[in-house]
């Protein structure tokens, strides 16, 4: 994604500054190198040896440094023609969204000098970027982070979900909406799904995958779906609202514990897993609910906020021919939960075959030893469908040796165990809680259409 | 003859030419055009804040009211990448050296490294909103025998999709062409008349030809920029052939030229622009005599109409190869429909009466024209008359003409021009940060150029025309395999034969470059005669018999039987001349003997 050059604040290296402060000359002069005339533009990419420079048709061009260059003119860097924005304005009898961002690119916009993305931090940069919000809802915009949703952890999402709490108690809006980077929507869905529980307006999360400097980005749809949907049904929840398919046509509005990015780049990446989509909700505003069993909004009911979470637990796949020893050190270094991804059903290379899985005994001791103090989870890494530990030898084996299936997708598993270690210490509570059923994240039965 | 200088000529060309590199500039699809498109992706396309320098909120959120474009596309041409789902791969290699390739061929300096960019377009013909463009090389030229042309840039850039349906509702495009690396290359304007014109781009085109392109319709675009010194800067696209650009060059002064005259008239009869509206006048052809239009009212189509002051006589003016009158219909056109005007045969029409009652209702004086426009009642997507617009259109270029030539840009149509759409303005250009720089200086260091095809005919010891269609020919590579048989036997095999066996109808694709190495070895040894290569291969084509046993059919006779034959004839016809004896003896000896040869022996044996 454009907006992630390292080097945007890089300059040129130094002996090529040192050069350029002899001659008095500064990013943006006007200069003249190996008979190229041109703007002298900031170092955001290429080889070392290089510099950039804007020439007339606009064109940037890489020029090898020669001592030979030439300060033509001094000049200020152009500032980009603003949107004249006016005042932000809220419209009485409108609903009020209030819309919380944490970084990504829906809420930025691109300054088409250097190419730099700068993030919107205001209603009215929103309101200009994207004008039909304001005929559904007045909006709020409260800028929470600017992150990359990779650097994201468990610390990130309890501080959103004190702030959507803020929010709602101070202000009633109708709906809260968060912007967000889309790599890890699926975990922060999940997290605020339990730490925000009896929610009385739904959250939203929104994110874009193509960016927003471009005509065709899919951000602004996501948007104009998001509050059309909130302002327009009693649908309460947290849900992720983005495009269905690759057509600008409508998006789906997919429930919070259920989700996952299927695709690193396609506009739809987000697919519900056992489970369809709740809506589908059109660019024009019409919304088709595929679902009923959603908690109806609520003005008046109170938040049930739980932000416990212990960062001492892991994500653990299988893969053939698995080092046991991953588990020996996790369990060495304090480790208080593992969810662990298992092939298929759940399983996990336990059993010694033949001369060469002998070996795979000390994998089944250690898992034994381990779960007395460790709460080893079971997902499977097909992700779609439940674990079963039931029915094959397998299975049955590692149940046995303390592990546990739940019926969620790894990484909701992953999160609900932070959320539900940071509650006990009680290894026996610990499961019970895991296997409790609280905000609908556990698959109790599957739709035959979901897939 | 127009003394060019004198009225200020200013020509500039902007050559387009897609690449043969195996696969698309930013990813991995084929170079392949597609003949059906079973999918579509439809999109709303949005104009981004700031964008298109509209500040203004409302006329902001009048924008992203945008009309629905529908891309069409073939998964065998068209991937991930080109429907703006994934971003690019890239550039290609094997393109960015044949865009190196052409820099070097044009004598142009190239930039130590490339940087990528994104071109906005406004009329969604790329999925994305904009086109992936890099600047490669400049300050090169092109040799013409009128002196030397400067060419001001050479970018390397991907193509567009092709519009393919439109509706006051949506757009739609077909992408299978979308991402095929193009090479631009751009003249500075001092070229100075229609013929250099003709020459610089033909020039281009054959340096262009040296190199690994893509060959067919479609794969080169050739516009046109034109400007005099009273005029203004025009361009022409859309030339099929190139043969026309040196006639639309010159069309296009003579129109400027007219349109200044056009001025200096109205000025002379005080004409005043006024932002006139055309008239509902549906009423006035409630009874009329024109089939045309009575079909129109019939079907509750409208008629519009309006006084254009000052312009009697000026619409029957030729301006280039039309008149006036038919250049204002194609503003009208772009809002689909036509104009019928007050300088036309009104009788033709049998509007006579009905043009006499609307000049006296519209105030129209002795100097005044009127024209009228009509058809069925559309509206656009914001409720406006198509048929209003249309008029507008007429009106306000008819105003334009106190002012002078508007720029604009044309289509090549015949020997001119006629209106296609304003001016674009300068897509923004904003870095492409999903493409990594690429430093060019070693990589072009090591780049060579074939030789081109000026110098490959140098080289060739054929008659000038024969070398001449060689080089532009597609069977080049062949001929430069085969030469060795013979340089003007295989050429003209090559060009001449295998035109006329075409001509007929025969499948010459059946003809493999093995087929005739053997073919032509046995006229090097002699088996066969040269001049039977054309039956031979006819017959190959149409018996599918091995070339082998054809061949056999054809085989020479031995030296002394012909002999033999000849001294025959010679002996049956005592009286007659060469030329006669020739006849009889080709007679019976056609496909069995070399005519040379015969002709040959009989100058001897006659003696």
């Amino acid at each position: 994604m454009n907006e992630r050059t390292e080097a945007r604040s890089a300059s040129y290296n130094s002996e090529i500054e040192k050069e350029l402060e002899k001659k008095s000359i500064k990013v943006w002069d006007r200069i003249e190198v190996n008979n190229i005339h041109g703007i002298l533009m900031p170092k955001s990419s290429g080889s070392k040896d290089t510099l950039i420079v804007k020439i007339d048709n606009g064109y940037n061009v890489g020029i090898v440094f020669n001592k030979n260059i030439n300060k033509i003119s001094g000049e200020k860097q152009p500032v980009d023609k603003k949107l004249k924005i006016d005042k932000y304005k809220k419209v009485e009898g409108l609903p009020t969204i209030s819309i919380i961002t944490t970084g990504g690119t829906v809420a930025s916009r691109i300054d088409y000098n250097t190419g730099a993305t700068h993030a919107l931090n205001t209603a009215e940069e929103i309101a200009a970027a994207i004008p039909e919000l304001q005929k559904a809802a007045n909006i709020r915009l409260i800028p929470a982070f600017q992150m990359w949703s990779e650097d994201m952890e468990y610390y990130h999402w309890v501080k959103l979900a004190e702030r959507i709490k803020q929010e709602i108690d101070e202000v009633q809006p109708d709906g809260i909406i968060v912007i967000h980077g889309t790599d890890i929507i699926h975990y922060t869905t999940a997290a605020l799904s339990l730490m925000l529980q009896d929610l009385p307006v739904p959250v939203l999360v929104v994110g874009s995958q193509r960016s927003s400097d471009r005509a065709s980005s899919d951000a602004a749809m996501n948007m104009i779906c998001a509050v059309n949907f909130m302002t327009k049904t009693d649908f309460s929840g947290v849900a992720v609202c983005m495009h269905a398919n690759m057509n600008d046509d409508f998006c789906h509005v997919q429930e919070g514990t259920h989700i996952r990015k299927m695709h690193t780049s396609r506009r739809d990446t987000f697919k519900s897993i056992n489970v369809i989509p709740y809506a589908k909700v059109y660019y024009n505003g019409t919304v088709e609910f595929l679902r009923n069993d959603y908690c109806k909004k609520d003005k008046n009911r109170k938040i049930n906020i739980i932000t416990k979470f212990d960062k001492n637990i892991a994500l653990v796949k299988m893969y053939p021919g698995f080092d046991y020893k991953i588990i020996e050190n996790l369990a060495a270094n304090g480790v208080r939960g593992i969810v662990l991804e298992g092939s298929g059903f759940g399983n996990f290379p336990i059993n010694p075959i033949d001369d060469f899985t002998k070996y795979h005994q000390k994998l089944a001791d250690l898992f034994s030893s381990v779960s007395k103090n460790v709460l080893l989870i079971m997902t499977s890494q097909a992700i779609n469908g439940n674990p079963n530990l039931n029915v094959y030898s397998t299975g049955r084996i590692e149940q046995k040796l303390g592990i546990v299936p739940v019926d969620m997708t790894p990484e909701t598993a992953f999160v609900k165990l932070g959320w539900v270690l940071g509650q006990t210490n009680d290894i026996e509570k610990a499961k019970e809680m895991m296997l409790n059923n609280y905000v609908g994240e556990i698959s109790e039965r599957i739709d035959p259409r979901a897939f | 003859m127009l003394d060019y200088k004198k009225i200020g000529l200013k020509v500039g060309l902007e050559i387009h030419q897609q690449l043969d590199s195996g696969t698309k500039l930013f990813c991995r699809c084929p170079i392949k055009r597609s003949e059906n498109f079973p999918e579509e992706t439809r999109r709303r396309l949005r104009a981004v804040a700031g964008e298109m320098g509209i500040t203004d909120k409302a006329a902001l959120y009048e924008q992203t009211k945008s009309k629905l474009f529908v891309y069409k596309y073939n998964t065998e041409s068209s991937c991930l990448v080109e429907l703006d789902e994934q971003p690019p791969v890239g550039p290609n290699l094997k393109a960015l050296e044949i865009a190196i390739q052409v820099c070097k061929l044009l004598e142009c300096d190239i930039v130590d490294e490339l940087h990528c960019m994104r071109k906005t377009l406004i009329d969604g013909s790329a999925v994305s909103g904009f086109q992936r463009t890099a600047f490669i090389g400049s300050k090169g030229k092109v040799r013409t025998n009128e002196g030397v042309v400067g060419i001001t840039g050479v970018m390397l850039e991907e193509d567009s999709g092709t519009p393919s349906a439109r509706s006051t509702e949506h757009v739609e495009y077909k992408i299978d062409r979308l991402g095929i690396p193009l090479v631009e290359i751009a003249t500075d304007a001092s070229i100075c008349s229609p013929e250099q014109a003709q020459e610089t781009a033909e020039n281009i085109g054959l340096l262009l030809r040296s190199l690994s392109v893509v060959r067919g319709i479609g794969s080169i675009r050739q516009d046109v920029n034109v400007s005099i010194a009273q005029g203004a800067r025009v361009e022409i696209k859309g030339f099929q052939e190139l043969e026309k650009i040196s006639n639309a060059v010159d069309n296009e002064v003579k129109r400027q030229m007219a349109l200044i005259e056009i001025k200096e008239d109205l000025i002379k009869k005080g004409f005043k622009a006024q932002d006139i509206k055309a008239e509902d006048a549906t009423d006035f052809f409630k009874d009329t005599k024109s089939n045309a239009i009575r079909k129109i009212v019939g079907e509750n189509g409208r008629v519009f109409a309006a006084k254009l002051s000052k312009f009697k006589g000026l619409l029957k003016k030729q301006t280039g190869d039309r008149t006036f009158g038919k250049e204002l219909s194609a503003y009208a056109a772009a809002h689909g429909y036509g104009i019928i005007h007050s300088d036309e045969d009104l009788e033709k029409y049998y509007l006579v009466n009905e043009f006499g009652i609307l000049k006296k209702h519209l105030k129209a004086g002795e100097e005044d024209a009127i024209f009228i426009t009509a058809g069925a009642k559309r509206n656009d997507a914001g409720g406006i008359g198509a048929l209003e617009k249309a008029a507008h259109a007429v009106i306000q270029r008819a105003n334009y003409c106190i002012i002078g030539v508007p720029e604009e840009t044309r289509m090549a149509d015949g020997f001119g021009s006629k209106y296609m759409r304003p001016l674009p303005g300068a897509g923004r250009l904003y870095p492409e940060s999903d493409i990594q720089p690429v430093f060019l200086r070693d990589m072009a260091e090591k780049i060579k150029t074939p030789k081109t095809l000026l110098e490959k005919k140098k080289e060739m010891n054929l008659p000038e025309e024969l070398a001449d269609q060689i080089i532009r020919s597609k069977y080049l590579p062949w001929y430069e395999e085969l030469s060795r048989f013979g340089e003007t036997l295989v050429a003209s095999t090559l060009l001449n034969t295998f035109k006329e066996l075409s001509r007929r109808g025969l499948d010459i694709t059946r003809i493999r470059k093995e087929d005739l190495s053997y073919l032509f070895t046995e006229v090097i040894n002699r088996k066969v005669s040269k001049d039977s290569v054309s039956l031979i291969l006819e017959r190959y084509i149409l018996s599918g018999s091995e070339l082998r046993n054809i061949i056999k059919e054809f085989e020479l006779m031995d030296e002394n039987e012909i002999k033999a034959v000849i001294r025959k004839i010679i002996d049956k016809n005592h009286n007659a001349n060469e030329g006669a004896l020739m006849g009889i003896a080709m007679k019976e000896l056609r496909g069995k003997a070399d005519g040379e040869r015969v002709m040959k022996l009989i100058r001897e044996m006659k003696s």
